[in-house]
């Protein structure tokens, strides 16, 4: 084999790598990262639960206060939360890989929860910062009223594409900054050697994040895809027995569908995330690019 | 390979750690009589191990095995972690104790 092929070869046995040892230590580790993702799980769905919308659609109960005004105050709160939350998650994964140990406490989760609060809210914004443009393009696509039932689903599908490799790339920029935090204790230093491992190892990065992004973003998103094409085809070819199925258990799909998303991305991915991008700032830092087994 | 590389380290680990250590604190000595802390002991005085391992054989949680690790080295029954850095960039302590026998010295009053 040539060189070049050698070294594709290398990326991607190194997100293989990657993704099984994350996998090993995430299984050693599954009580503490639960608990913490418990709390996330918990403060993300009593905050950002549109609770009062519900009850006031199912119950008929009236609410006098501002609605709105409420569930605006308790977003901004849940999502600063959130972020900090999901910075904690590195901060163990940090602790489990280069405290020596190779495991972690809940407690940790809190430690990094007080030392890291307002680098980790400033972080995911930026992290966060990057599904604004997509938002722009879903704007453009659909400013005036469309007719054709399928032209939808082709638009729709191609901006979910386009979100998601737009997602795919500015994480990938933005990622290496959680572990480097923990690491350099600064945000500064963390942004300034984020951004120097990236130009030196970008190819190294993008793969190892790909293969992530395939199995934990990706097969989601083909549900999803699955999901629209299903609904809007059953329109248009005019399948009665598909129409009155999802009608018949409009309350209950989006609701399977939210706890299915919240426990897979809280309970799996975050933690997988953020152990696989702990891991590639490890292997970097390290200078080993070449993982043999 | 990793055969190999073990059997060095237990060759240095053998070579490097007095053969007996007296003990005449009684501090030390009630140290030595835990239960759990022995058994901890029993295995580290013939080869070093890590937490995971030490879990692995001990059936315990491995925070409960950190913090009576973190009690025998106060009390200088275990060393100070030998730290490596695997191949696959992660550290690992590996936790010995300091001496390949404890003798109890004890007079009282």
């Amino acid at each position: 084999m040539n060189k070049k092929g050698s070294k594709k070869h290398s990326y991607i046995h190194e997100a293989l790598v990657d993704i099984r040892l994350s996998w090993r230590l995430y299984k050693s580790n599954f009580k503490v990262f639960l608990g913490a993702q418990i709390i996330s799980i918990l403060v993300y769905t009593f905050l950002l639960f549109p609770w009062e919308l519900i009850l006031m659609f199912f119950f008929g109960i009236d609410f006098n206060y501002n609605i709105t005004l409420l569930l605006n105050i308790r977003s901004l709160i849940g999502g600063f939360l959130i972020s900090i939350f999901f910075g904690s998650s590195f901060g163990l994964s940090y602790d489990i890989m280069s405290g020596g140990d190779q495991f972690t406490e809940l407690r940790g989760f809190f430690h990094y929860f007080k030392q890291y609060w307002w680098q980790y809210i400033l972080l995911s914004l930026l992290l966060v910062s990057g599904t604004f443009l997509s938002s722009f393009i879903y704007g453009l696509f659909f400013s005036g009223p469309i007719e054709d039932a399928l032209y939808v689903l082709f638009l729709n599908i191609t901006i979910i594409i386009i979100y998601k490799v737009l997602m795919y790339f500015w994480i990938t920029i933005i990622l290496q900054t959680f572990p480097s935090l923990t690491s350099q204790g600064s945000i500064k230093n963390a942004l300034h050697e984020n951004f120097k491992l990236l130009r030196v190892n970008s190819k190294r990065i993008l793969s190892s994040l790909l293969l992530f992004f395939l199995i934990f973003n990706f097969s989601w998103t083909l549900l999803q895809i699955l999901d629209l094409s299903m609904r809007i085809l059953a329109v248009e070819m005019r399948w009665v027995w598909y129409q009155n199925f999802i009608q018949s258990y409009s309350i209950i799909f989006p609701l399977i569908q939210f706890l299915a998303q919240t426990i897979f991305i809280f309970l799996l991915a975050i933690p997988m995330l953020a152990l696989v991008s702990t891991r590639i700032y490890n292997s970097l830092k390290m200078g080993d690019n070449k993982v043999e087994e | 390979m990793k055969n190999k590389n073990k059997l060095s380290s237990q060759i240095d680990f053998d070579k490097n750690i007095p053969l007996e250590k007296k003990i005449s604190d009684p501090d030390v000595v009630s140290v030595l009589f835990h239960e759990k802390k022995q058994m901890i002991l029993r295995i580290l005085i013939h080869e070093e191990k890590n937490i995971m391992d030490l879990k692995k054989e001990l059936k315990m949680n491995p925070g409960t095995i950190k913090r009576h690790l973190d009690d025998l080295r106060g009390k200088k029954l275990v060393a100070e972690p030998r730290i490596v850095i695997n191949k696959y960039g992660i550290k690992e302590k590996y936790y010995h104790t300091t001496a390949k026998r404890f003798i109890v010295h004890l007079e009282w009053p």
